[in-house]
C-alpha cells in the first residue's frame, strides 16, 4: 500500500464511529474511511456501488478495525479486476470483524485502558504521598499536567502503534497468516498487561491502606474501616457475579447509610 | 454565564472523543476532570473527581452496542458543582447521576440517527458518496449540539440541586461522604477481578 493511501486511511479511521447507529453500526464510518482508496479503483456508478457495499453493517473494535481496512483494501483490488470475488470479500469481512473485535475488546477495553487508569492513579498517589489522605490531597497544575501527559502517552503509544503497523501487515497479509493478525502475539500482550495491572492495583491498594489506616492500629476507627472494606469487597463480588454495575451499588450504599443513620 | 457556556462547549467537543472521533482518551473522566479542573482553577478537585468517576465506571465495557454512563458529562457536572462550592461527595453524586442519565439520551440519539438514515434511503442509493460525507460530519455536529444543550441544562440545574442540598441534615453529609469514599474501592476491586482473569500465553 502506498504511504499516501495508508496515511489517509489511518487519519480517516479516526472517524470510524461517527454516525454510529443501531442499523448499520459503524457502516458509515467504514465507508468514509475507505472512500479515498475506493476512488483510486472506481469511478462513477461503480464507485457508488462499492460505497454502498462498504456501508453495509460493520461492527468491530475501533482500534483493531485497521486489520479489516488493510485486508479488505487488498481484496478490493482483486474485486475491481474480477467483480465475482465480492462474495469472498464479504466472507473475509465477516470473519475479520468478529475475530479482531474479540481480540481488541480483550486487549484495549479489558487490559490496556484499565491499566492506563491504574498507572495514572498510581502516579497521582505518588505525587501526593506526603498528604495525609488522598481524598484531601492537593495537586499543583504541573503535577496534573504530568499526569495528563503520562496517561495519554501510555495509552496512545500502544493504540496508535498497533493501528499504524496493523494497517500495513494486514494489507501485506493473506489467508495463510490470517491477514496479518499473527504479526502480534495478542494473548501474550494481554497477559502481560493484565499482570502489570494486577500488580499495580494490588500495590496501590496496599499503599493506600498502609498510609491511611495503619497508624490507627487496632483502634475502634481502624476496625470500622476494616469492616467497611471487607463489606465493600463482598458486595462488589456479589455485584460482579450478578452483573450489577458498581454505579448502582454506589447509589444503594448512599441510600442504605443515609437510611441507617436516619432510623438509628 | 460566559464561562459556563464555554465550559459546556469545550466539554461537548471533547465528548466526541468518547465514540465519534479518535478515541484518544481525552474524554475519559480522569483526563477531562484534569482539563475542567484546570480551566475552573481547582485542579485538585478535577483530578480527584475524575479518578473516582473513572474507577466507579471501570466495570463497564463498551462492547458492541453497550453504552456506559457518560464519563465526560459526569466529570463536567461534578467539577462544576464542586467549583460552585459543593462538597466533593455531593458534586460526585450529582456528576455520576447525570452521567448515568445521559446514557439514555445517547441511546435515543443513536436510534434517531438510524431513523434519519432510513428516511434518506433513496438519497443514499442515488448519491452514496455525498451522503456518507454529509452523514459523518452531520452526526458529529448534531451530537455536539445535543451534548452541549444537555450539559448546559445539567450545569445550570446543579445550582438548584446545591440550593436544596445545602440545608440537609448532618446524616445526609455522612452518608454521601461514606459512599464517596467507598466508590474508589469498588473500582479497585473491580480492577483486581478484571486483571486476574487468566489468559493462555
Amino acid at each position: 500500500m502506498k504511504f499516501k493511501n495508508r496515511l489517509v486511511i489511518f487519519l480517516r479511521s479516526l472517524f470510524l464511529q461517527a454516525g454510529w447507529n443501531y442499523l448499520r453500526f459503524q457502516g458509515f464510518g467504514f465507508a468514509f474511511t475507505m472512500l479515498p482508496f475506493l476512488r483510486n479503483l472506481y469511478q462513477g456508478k461503480n464507485l457508488d456501488a462499492a460505497v454502498i457495499r462498504y456501508m453495509e453493517t460493520f461492527n468491530t473494535n475501533p482500534v483493531m478495525a485497521v486489520f479489516c481496512y488493510g485486508a479488505l483494501a487488498k481484496l478490493e483490488e482483486e474485486v475491481a479486476l474480477a467483480p465475482v470475488r465480492k462474495t469472498s470479500w464479504r466472507v473475509v469481512k465477516t470473519f475479520l470483524t468478529s475475530s479482531v473485535a474479540s481480540i481488541g475488546d480483550r486487549l484495549f477495553w479489558d487490559a490496556l485502558r484499565p491499566l492506563s487508569l491504574v498507572f495514572g492513579v498510581f502516579c497521582a498517589f505518588m505525587f501526593v504521598a506526603a498528604d495525609p489522605y488522598f481524598s484531601k490531597a492537593y495537586f499543583t497544575g504541573a503535577q496534573a499536567a504530568v499526569l495528563f501527559a503520562v496517561v495519554l502517552f501510555f495509552y496512545n503509544a500502544v493504540t496508535l502503534y498497533i493501528k499504524w503497523k496493523g494497517l500495513k501487515v494486514a494489507y501485506q497479509g493473506n489467508r495463510e497468516n490470517t491477514f496479518g493478525l499473527l504479526a502480534f502475539n495478542w494473548n501474550r500482550l494481554i497477559r502481560v498487561f493484565k499482570m502489570i495491572g494486577f500488580v499495580l492495583t494490588a500495590g496501590l491498594a496496599v499503599l493506600v491502606w498502609y498510609k491511611n489506616y495503619t497508624d490507627m492500629s487496632l483502634s475502634p476507627q481502624f476496625l470500622i474501616y476494616l469492616t467497611a472494606l471487607i463489606f465493600i469487597y463482598i458486595i462488589s463480588g456479589f455485584a460482579s457475579k450478578y452483573n450489577i454495575p458498581n454505579i448502582y451499588i454506589y447509589f444503594v450504599i448512599t441510600f442504605v447509610i443515609w437510611a441507617g443513620i436516619y432510623f438509628i | 454565564m460566559q464561562l459556563i457556556i464555554l465550559m459546556c462547549l469545550i466539554a461537548a467537543v471533547i465528548e466526541l472523543d468518547n465514540v465519534s472521533f479518535g478515541q484518544f482518551g481525552f474524554a475519559r473522566p480522569f483526563m477531562c476532570g484534569i482539563i475542567f479542573g484546570f480551566i475552573m482553577g481547582d485542579v485538585s478537585a478535577g483530578v480527584q473527581l475524575g479518578i473516582f468517576i473513572e474507577l466507579l465506571f471501570v466495570d463497564f465495557t463498551p462492547v458492541g452496542g453497550v453504552l456506559p454512563p457518560n464519563g465526560t458529562v459526569a466529570a463536567l457536572c461534578a467539577v462544576m458543582a464542586a467549583c460552585y462550592g459543593a462538597p466533593l461527595y455531593f458534586a460526585f453524586f450529582y456528576g455520576v447521576a447525570v452521567g448515568l442519565l445521559f446514557r439514555f439520551i445517547e441511546m435515543r440519539l443513536r436510534g434517531f440517527t438510524a431513523r434519519r438514515m432510513l428516511a434518506r434511503q433513496t438519497d443514499l442509493n442515488n448519491n452514496p458518496v455525498k451522503i456518507v460525507n454529509t452523514f459523518v460530519f452531520g452526526s458529529m455536529l448534531f451530537q455536539v449540539a445535543i451534548t452541549f444543550g444537555v450539559m448546559l441544562a445539567a450545569v445550570l440545574a446543579a445550582k438548584t440541586f446545591l440550593y436544596y442540598a445545602k440545608p440537609v441534615g448532618a446524616n445526609m453529609h455522612v452518608a454521601f461522604n461514606a459512599a464517596y469514599l467507598a466508590a474508589p474501592w469498588l473500582g479497585v476491586f473491580a480492577l483486581l477481578r478484571k486483571f486476574s482473569v487468566r489468559v493462555q500465553a
